[in-house]
């Protein structure tokens, strides 16, 4: 009897000390949900995850690291946030316009227009020299309101007189838009390739440091033509003069009519004296 | 003599004339249409510097 009782206190003390032993696994509950960080080394950028979290948004951008809620690892939750890098949210088509035939010493416009597309936000379309072109619309911030937005343009033609020269600058607001005038002089006869570029340049309303970003570089191509020789203003003279020459050769009324205004002119002078 | 000067005169002025035509008629245009994308009326993204940093470092 003793020895039962003995045996019996045993069990219960052995029993007793397993449970105690076991308690911290058999108490923890699952986390409802979890945020594993890593933590970043020095040279690294931390990479956020998350478990039994809702699927995050699609990133087209890196997105700046926060901490999670409440420090870091158990039960802390942490929002992935949009990671759309904010855009003008206009559709935008470029509309270049030069002459491809230039007389030599003769000057021309070449333009650059930055319009919004009116077709814009359904599925717009341009043609571009026989071939159809669709975009695509995307919702994403708006870069007017945290920027000011400047268009600049440039006109490389390498032998031409151009008018500016250098780049030219133009605010680039919501709905309105922009156009570039270039004028153009080729002294002498041949091909001229040059590429007109387009950058926009974000300056930060808040302060900070500017961001510039090509938009388009376009290649055109002049050539300069001469008749018999003349360029522009040679032929100009050369036609009007001998228009004259061979309308009093070839009509001989038409030198009498010069002679007859002729002596009616010198009469008056000679009345009024 | 006569109809010499008038050929002549004809000529000159027919010629002229067609200098003249060629020296003032206006020039034509060419316009071109580009869309520009949605992704290029956007803030440069660090990704997008990626490749010359690396190239840098």
């Amino acid at each position: 009897m003793r020895g039962v009782r003995l045996l019996s206190l045993f069990v219960a003390l052995a029993v007793l000390g397993l449970t105690q032993a076991c308690a911290p696994k058999l108490l923890a509950t699952p986390r409802a949900v979890r945020v594993t960080q890593v933590l970043p080394r020095e040279e690294e950028e931390p990479l956020l995850t998350t478990e039994q979290a809702p699927a995050p948004e699609p990133t087209f951008a890196s997105t700046p690291w926060s901490p999670p809620i409440g420090g870091q690892g158990e039960g802390a939750v942490t929002k992935v946030a949009p990671t759309l890098s904010p855009a003008i949210p206009e559709r935008r088509r470029l509309t270049l316009e030069w002459p491809p035939t230039l007389r030599v010493g003769d000057a021309d416009v070449i333009r650059l227009t930055l319009e919004v597309d009116e077709m814009g936000g359904i599925t717009p379309t341009a043609e571009i020299e026989g071939h159809q072109v669709r975009g695509e619309t995307v919702s994403i911030p708006n870069l007017y309101e945290t920027h000011d937005v400047i268009a600049e343009a440039r006109l490389d033609m390498a032998g031409a007189q151009v008018r500016p020269q250098g780049p030219i600058s133009e605010a680039l607001l919501p709905g309105q838009p922009v156009t570039f005038y270039w004028s153009v002089r080729l002294m002498e006869a041949g091909r001229y390739r040059g590429t007109v570029w387009l950058h926009l340049r974000f300056r930060p309303k808040s302060g900070g440091e500017e961001v510039r970003r090509a938009v388009s570089a376009q290649f055109i191509e002049v050539e300069a033509v001469t008749l018999f020789g003349l360029g522009g203003g040679a032929a100009r003279a050369v036609g009007a003069l001998g228009s004259a020459l061979g309308t009093v050769l070839g009509f001989p009324f038409v030198g009498d009519a010069f002679r007859w205004l002729w002596r009616r002119v010198r009469r008056r002078g000679e009345g009024r004296l | 003599m006569k109809k010499v000067r008038l050929v002549l005169g004809i000529a000159i002025l027919l010629v002229s004339l067609g200098v003249l035509i060629w020296a003032l008629v206006p020039l034509e245009h060419v316009t071109r249409v580009v869309p520009v994308p949605p992704s290029d009326l956007q803030l440069p993204t660090p990704e997008a510097l990626s490749p010359f940093v690396e190239a840098f470092l």
